[in-house]
């Protein structure tokens, strides 16, 4: 019935794009207004060029890279659906983060609804004692001493609350400023501070036990 | 306040502020300020390069990789979704329109085709049927009637009105 709908949907709105456009030298802004009248060649171009940053974003949150490519499709599919909500009011790239940011945290809420046990589950924030559950390092030596070091980080990244996690992964690896994270996050600039100092409390706690 | 004097601090809310002042946020004056704290304070000078440490050490030596086959499998799931919009009922309702609107036609036939059947063709056999359904009906209520027919009081009617009068 659905597959029957949108098969008629299709025939009814598909608009006619007779017009060649330049889509790459368009901003994603311009793009997203093309998306949302059903232009599919101006969303293969925003998916080309902000794919790798879902992507990253998610697998910064989680820490996999297999779900994260399944999240970063649902991100842009959804961008799709919701492509006339779309107000070019608002920045491109923070609508962007935003939804991706929701998914990640809706994401993770069915995973403890799945009662899908995270590292971050048995470990919980400021826990000293706590051991550190972590997958076998591999055997190669050299390799081993770099992976055993993003295995922890990633484990101590996935050990923050949600909020937490999202304002470090938004500042350390996406580099925005507090006023764009507290955009995405949707809270005020000084609790964005606020979870960044506790965040940078926990990470010291995991990465470096040892050091006052 | 002479270059060599330390500013008036509190060490406990500085640190807390370092944060920001190692994410460069802060207005200019106040990043003056802290810079001019820092120059003077080694336990803050310390904690910085703490926080410097452990965002280094939060750099990702393998970074992640993408799926070759990412944007294809993106824009065949979109082929799927079908178009901007779809599962919203704002969306859905073009696409809904010539259900109901067949529904309508096929009542509204029906309506028709029923109305017609029942003034031409079947108007005799209503008739007929009505007819019959009232001489059934009025057979009926002749129980409630004084007299039913064979009933003793009919019997008696029958015999007084039969009978002669026997004159004195």
């Amino acid at each position: 019935m659905t597959k029957f709908l949108s098969q008629i949907y299709q025939v009814v709105s598909e608009p006619k794009h007779t017009v060649k456009r330049d889509y790459p030298s368009l901003t994603s802004e311009d793009l997203m207004l093309l998306v949302a009248d059903g232009d599919k060649s101006a969303f293969s171009c925003l998916v080309n060029r902000h794919q790798e940053t879902v992507f990253r974003l998610i697998y910064r949150y989680f820490g996999k890279e297999e779900e994260a490519n399944d999240l970063a499709q649902e991100v842009f599919v959804r961008i799709w659906r919701s492509s006339k909500k779309y107000t070019p009011t608002s920045k491109f790239t923070t609508w962007l983060y935003t939804l991706t940011a929701n998914i990640c945290k809706s994401e993770t809420r069915s995973l403890w609804r799945r009662n899908i046990r995270l590292i971050g589950s048995f470990w919980a924030s400021g826990d000293h004692d706590a051991p550190e559950i972590l997958a076998p390092a591999p055997s190669p030596e050299d390799a081993a001493l770099q992976a055993e070091q993003g295995r922890l980080v990633r484990a101590a990244i996935q050990s923050l609350p949600p909020n937490q996690r999202l304002a470090v992964v938004l500042r350390r690896y996406e580099e925005l400023s507090y006023q764009e994270i507290a955009l995405i996050v949707g809270c005020s600039v000084a609790a964005v501070e606020a979870l960044l100092v506790r965040a940078r409390v926990n990470l010291q706690k995991k990465l470096f036990p040892l050091k006052k | 306040m002479g270059p060599s004097a330390p500013p008036p601090m509190n060490c406990s809310i500085r640190q807390k502020k370092l944060s920001a002042f190692a994410d460069g946020e802060g207005s200019p004056a106040w990043r003056s300020e802290m810079e001019a704290h820092l120059a003077h304070c080694p336990e803050c000078r310390q904690a910085l390069a703490a926080l410097d440490r452990l965002w280094l050490a939060l750099e990702d030596a393998a970074p992640p990789r993408l799926r070759p086959d990412f944007a294809p499998a993106v824009m065949a799931r979109m082929t799927e979704a079908s178009g901007p919009g779809f599962l919203d009922w704002r969306y859905l309702l073009p696409a809904m329109l010539p259900a109901p609107a067949t529904m309508a036609a096929l009542v509204l036939f029906g309506l028709f085709i029923g109305g017609w059947m029942g003034q031409t063709v079947m108007k005799d056999r209503l008739m007929t049927t009505t007819s019959q359904e009232q001489t059934a009906t009025l057979a009926a209520m002749d129980a409630f009637a004084p007299t039913p027919r064979g009933s003793l009081a009919e019997g008696y009617l029958l015999l007084v009105s039969t009978t002669p009068l026997v004159k004195p």
